[in-house]
């Protein structure tokens, strides 16, 4: 049995309580919440709560084999080589959100000590995705040609409901998680890293924050695969958009918002409701995470392939920035994971 | 004389490739259609099919456009020809002072194209592109977004996949075994429609069906396009791999007021969608998102013992053949430009262009204004 350790908001932690039972081989043993009065309500089904991540490691570290932690890792980067040191594995809701280099040295620090390094919040976790995977693996798409991929959200809200300012970012201007995200399901759709990449964006003039809340890249692979795939933050507050199409040489896989809302009539013109969950994907990345502790393997994505996905983002920068086509070298993704334990990963 | 009395007499000059326009044509009560013309020296099965459609409508098919034009005084051409002769036939009609209607694309090349916007200009006439710009979904789409209901648009992305087949799988030509000619192709295409790059030259998805999606964006969004990168790839069939034409192809747009768009377009096989194929428009706004499927209004059927080719869903509510003419009617009596004129025709085949040079290049490239 995996025993996990939690760290997060209390809905984080609740949510890892409800959803843990229906993990095969998981257990969960503990939880850090700044408040750990507040989560009192969880200590039934969590065991231990713990203040910070120093109480968590200095008096409970027999008690957990893997950590997963949510939020901005940019604050705790100290702490995640503190657990991944201590032997611990870990599961990084925000490693896409990282530098390559600070992935890097957690998960030169998670090897040294014999642990395993993942990301959450993949994308290839979506049960629409896991569905176009199956097809894939089996042949029924044949090769792929082209990935389209949007995902359209909300403008970030303020505690006061008003468009979050740049200055309460912490990287403005830097290619979005979700992108970079984006880019390591293409790199495994494709089991290519792209060989272009040529980005282009654009400031609507609601924003005034002077960052691109919209960016589209366009990929070109070896083989002739190419990718289209965009990200918006600019929807008024409420619901995401996401759609996927996969086109390959005997088949093709769409997966649309559009195709699984249900009609909503409260007057005026029908709304939409949304049918599918979203802890499906959640399910999908913590179940991963224990799979490949006992049975000693890698879980998908590690860090080799966030790295190899976070470079990709980097040349998406690029490309804004000099409104060329950035240049990559291609390489294999499921080779590149072969050789994630022996090369140097910076 | 009452509206309804002004008919406009039309001549077909050539009816190989899609008759449906012509009859589309003749469908409209402000036109009809008079004779049937080509070129003497036009290929057999040029003439077959040219006597066949005027057999059905009981019209005269004269093997000499001069000829038919004189004696038959028409005031509108109707051009469906192979695609390298659209431009010729379409500028022997202008200076004939014959308003136009033409089969898409506008020519598979820039300089003729150019030829064509000069001699409709000079001679003053009008000239419609054909399109699907009138699909119910379409023409919502571009209401919606001029009411303001997503602010101000900021991307367009049309997706326009045909789901069809076109001859051997790449990779499945046996070794010995002579490539079809393009033509050959093309001409068994037919029977299913699906011979939109008829002609002895090979076309790629790009030059078929590229100006679909780009015109939709050009009348949803009005914007011009000023810069392309573009991709490209034989990934389907055989046809396309021995003519080196691409029949799947991404193209990323760079428009007028900073907007920005992406097109996919390719004859993607009919085994990769249950009906025609994947079209959707999407668009953002400053103030939201429109997200419209283009088949839409659709109805479903049935039934056993269906056949496989058959649509399980079928497009109800189209009126795309009437409003285009009707638009048509109204442009020569002098209301309008017409919903796609040479201009934008032209601006469209630019872009096209564009996107193969890019293509080739791996670079972006500015579309020629």
């Amino acid at each position: 049995m995996v025993r996990l350790a939690i760290i997060g908001t209390l809905d984080e932690v609740a949510r890892c309580a409800r959803l843990v039972p229906r993990i095969v081989g998981a257990q969960l043993a503990a939880a850090v919440h700044r408040n750990s009065w507040a989560a009192e309500g969880l200590i039934q089904e969590v065991g231990i709560i713990a203040d910070d991540f120093e109480a968590l490691l200095t008096n409970h570290a027999a008690a957990f084999d893997a950590v997963v932690i949510y939020g901005d890792l940019r604050r705790h980067l100290m702490q995640c080589r503190r657990v991944a040191e201590a032997g611990k594995h870990l599961l990084l809701e925000e490693l896409f959100g990282l530098s390559v280099a600070d992935v890097a040295a957690i998960d030169a620090s998670c090897a040294a000590a014999g642990g395993r390094l993942m990301a959450g919040r993949s994308l290839r976790y979506l049960p629409e995705v896991q569905a176009i995977q199956k097809s894939l693996s089996a042949g029924h798409l044949g090769e792929p040609g082209l990935l389209r991929m949007h995902f359209w959200e909300p403008v970030e809200m303020d505690g006061d409901g008003k468009p979050l300012q740049i200055s309460k970012r912490l990287t403005a201007d830097r290619t979005p998680d979700w992108l970079i995200a984006a880019m390591d399901l293409a790199n495994l759709l494709f089991d290519l890293v792209p060989t272009q990449v040529y980005a282009t964006a654009r400031m609507p003039p609601i924003s005034q924050r002077g960052e691109h809340e919209y960016r589209q890249v366009h990929l070109g692979f070896c083989r002739g695969g190419m990718a289209l795939i965009d990200h918006a933050q600019t929807l008024p507050p409420g619901e995401r958009y996401f759609s996927l199409s996969l086109i390959g040489s005997q088949g093709a896989a769409y997966a649309d918002d559009h195709h699984n809302m249900q009609l909503l009539y409260r007057g005026g013109q029908p709304m939409t409701l949304r049918a599918a969950p979203d802890e499906l994907q959640v399910l999908g990345v913590l179940q991963e995470f224990v799979s490949a502790i006992q049975e000693h393997r890698d879980p998908l994505p590690n860090g080799a392939a966030v790295i190899r996905s976070i470079r990709v983002g980097e040349s998406i920068a690029e490309s804004l920035a000099t409104h060329q086509v950035v240049q990559l070298d291609g390489q294999r993704e499921s080779a590149g994971q072969k050789e994630d334990r022996e090369a140097s990963v910076i | 004389m009452s509206r309804m009395m002004n008919r406009f007499r039309c001549i077909v000059l050539s009816a190989v490739k899609h008759a449906y326009i012509a009859r589309a044509v003749a469908s409209h009560p402000r036109f009809e259609l008079i004779a049937v013309a080509d070129d003497p020296d036009r290929p057999d099965w040029t003439h077959e099919r040219n006597q066949r459609f005027a057999d059905e409508f009981g019209l005269p098919y004269v093997r000499n456009i001069d000829q038919a034009i004189a004696e038959h005084h028409p005031q509108v051409a109707v051009v469906s020809s192979e695609v390298e002769r659209h431009c010729d036939l379409s500028i022997r009609a202008a200076n004939a002072g014959l308003h136009v209607v033409q089969d898409k694309p506008m020519s598979n090349r820039l300089a003729e194209c150019d030829r064509l916007l000069e001699a409709i200009q000079r001679n003053q006439v009008r000239f419609l592109m054909w399109s699907r710009n009138c699909m119910p979904s379409v023409v919502a789409a571009k209401e919606a977004i001029a009411e303001g209901v997503i602010g101000e648009p900021y991307a367009i992305h049309v997706d326009f996949f045909f789901a069809k087949d076109a001859g051997l799988l790449k990779g499945s030509r046996r070794a010995g075994q002579p490539p079809l000619t393009w033509l050959d192709h093309q001409l068994a295409a037919h029977a299913t429609g699906a011979d939109g790059g008829l002609g002895q030259e090979p076309l790629g998805e790009l030059q078929i069906e590229g100006v679909y999606p780009l015109a939709y964006i050009r009348a949803i969004t009005g914007a011009e396009v000023h810069r392309v990168f573009a991709r490209t790839a034989t990934h389907f069939h055989q046809i396309n791999v021995d003519h080196g034409v691409e029949d799947l192809a991404s193209v990323t747009l760079e428009m007028d007021r900073g907007m920005v768009g992406t097109i996919c377009v390719g004859r993607i096989g009919s085994a990769s969608h249950p009906d025609l194929g994947e079209i959707k428009i999407k668009v953002l706004g400053t103030d939201g998102a429109l997200v419209v499927g283009e088949s839409r209004p659709e109805i479903a059927i049935y039934y056993r013992g269906q056949p496989e080719q058959e649509f399980r869903h079928r497009r109800v509510g189209v009126k795309n053949d009437f409003l285009q003419m009707e638009n048509f009617a109204n442009s020569i009596d002098g209301k309008y430009q017409t919903m796609l004129d040479a201009r934008a025709s032209r601006a469209i085949a630019a872009v096209v262009e564009a996107a193969i040079e890019s293509a080739r290049s791996d670079s972006p490239v500015e579309v020629p204004q």
